[in-house]
């Protein structure tokens, strides 16, 4: 088959960040000039579309198109910014248990032929809507925030994809909506205390950044637009290491030493 | 009617896949000690691991039956190392990452001496180099060498003696058939919560402040001594 690759964005824990990354880093990726495709899996909680800001445009979703109610040409959606970039949204009115395992594969395999990268944002959960997600997946992506229970949940998503090693060749972890400030002064997990425990390799560090809400609710991914701000910077970086790109890690507060610990880690 | 039991082998064992019997049903146990007899025209000498579906582990009967299954085993002169539940990430750990270290004949003799609840003598000692994971369970009738960490809401439940090469961060219950002597060892001792035998000590807080206050990650010792369950340094 093609030399495409399947990446899966999962968190175990809902709301730490999976559909802001994927939309970001899906348009990061596409504006490196990849083809790219980004797949909401979340079905019946859809939301990847409003992030895209191509809510209205959505005519067909993934459910549709597993259902042969129509092509999958007529399902995917086109950026209005971004030509290369192409999204499949979520059925609203159905619930996870209108797909199986085998239908997603045939789709996502479909998808191979003709993308460079199929990002695939996955529900909250470890239930079939997960299982759905990862079923084709030759990478995956935990995002995971600097608390407890995030990295608990993340923790035992990593035992499930561990456990399919053969397939997901990598496992790699994004921590969002970290807070230097509340780092310095140990009000806040340290990147070091998250990957002590989880122990896999980091590929981003993303800023707590306001910036990100208002992109949101504006539905144009942050890392689209032209600026040096930290979120979508990280996002821009994200996408380059995908590809295979040595970029350094952002200093995310110059003032104190969390970027010498944060540097010495990679180092 | 009995059926017969799913049989998985794997360059690293062989084990029972129990996942769709009604393991409650007083049925399962008389039907079961025919199908040993069956298991044993091949199995007979060899020990296996059973995998039983999760929901089980909640039944108030579940360590009765599974010692019931030990003992239909042991008839057929089966010996059953471990057992498993049905989660994908505890089975491929199980079955990629052990190894056995045969028990030294001067432990095992030890080892007999002692009342241990369930007088069969304890089986080999279960080797994982894995990280446990959050979720992930290891029941296990013997002792058991961890090489890797034990992470928050990961679980290991021994007859035996629990040894951890690495961070004990989760729940780890050692001589949990009611072996008072049974002891928990920890590269560092970073958990919730330790239980031996039928004792609970739970001391998240108050070893988190001790921790920052010295930095030095000693290995620890958890036993129970005159009653009550203590921590102190190996060495």
């Amino acid at each position: 088959m093609s030399n495409s690759k399947v990446i899966v964005v999962t968190s175990g824990k809902g709301g730490v960040g999976k559909t802001t990354t994927t939309a970001n880093i899906g348009a990061a990726l596409a504006s490196l000039g990849k083809k790219v495709c980004v797949v909401d899996m979340d079905i019946g909680l859809r939301n990847l579309d409003i992030l895209m800001g191509l809510e209205n445009r959505v005519v067909y979703n993934l459910v549709d198109v597993i259902e042969g109610s129509c092509k999958l040409k007529q399902a995917l959606v086109k950026d209005k910014k971004v030509p290369n970039l192409c999204m499949l949204a979520a059925a609203q009115t159905r619930d996870k248990t209108a797909v199986n395992g085998e239908q997603v594969l045939e789709l996502i395999n479909e998808l191979r032929t003709e993308f460079d990268i199929v990002l695939v944002d996955c529900p909250a959960g470890i239930e079939s809507g997960f299982q759905n997600s990862i079923v084709g997946a030759d990478e995956a992506l935990v995002v995971v925030t600097p608390e407890m229970s995030s990295v608990r949940d993340a923790d035992r998503i990593v035992g499930l994809l561990e456990a399919r090693k053969d397939q997901i060749g990598a496992v790699r972890l994004i921590v969002n909506r970290v807070k230097p400030g509340l780092i310095e002064t140990h009000q806040m997990m340290s990147i070091e205390d998250i990957t002590e425990i989880l122990a896999i390799e980091p590929i981003g560090i993303v800023p707590d950044d306001e910036d990100v809400v208002i992109s949101t609710n504006k539905g144009e991914p942050l890392s689209l637009l032209d600026t040096n701000k930290s979120a979508g910077q990280a996002y821009r970086n994200i996408a380059r290491r995908l590809l295979g790109e040595d970029v350094p890690f952002m200093d995310l507060n110059k003032k104190v030493g969390i970027f010498k610990k944060i540097k010495a880690l990679f180092a | 009617m009995v059926t017969q039991i799913p049989i998985k082998k794997n360059k690293k064992g062989t084990f029972l896949d129990l996942r769709s019997e009604q393991l409650n049903s007083p049925d399962f146990i008389r039907d079961f000690a025919d199908q040993a007899k069956d298991l044993a025209k091949f199995l007979s000498g060899a020990s296996v691991s059973i995998i039983i579906d999760p929901s089980i582990k909640n039944d108030e009967n579940f360590d009765l039956i599974i010692r019931e299954i030990r003992t239909e085993l042991n008839q057929e002169n089966i010996s059953l190392k471990a057992v498993l539940d049905s989660f994908e990430a505890t089975e491929s750990l199980i079955s990629n990452n052990t190894k056995n270290i045969p028990m030294s004949s001067e432990e095992a003799a030890s080892r007999s001496e002692k009342e241990v609840l369930d007088t069969s003598v304890l089986p080999e000692t279960l080797y994982v180099e894995a990280n446990l994971r959050s979720g992930q369970l290891i029941r296990y009738p013997g002792n058991v060498f961890v090489v890797g960490d034990v992470n928050p809401s990961a679980e290991i439940i021994a007859a035996g003696d629990v040894i951890i090469w690495g961070t004990l961060r989760g729940i780890v219950h050692a001589g949990a058939d009611g072996d008072k002597e049974a002891k928990v060892i920890a590269m560092d001792l970073s958990a919730g919560q330790v239980r031996i035998a039928d004792k609970v000590a739970a001391f998240k807080e108050v070893r988190a402040k001790d921790k920052k206050k010295d930095g030095n990650k000693v290995p620890e010792l958890v036993k129970i001594e005159n009653n009550d369950i203590i921590v102190k340094r190996y060495f």
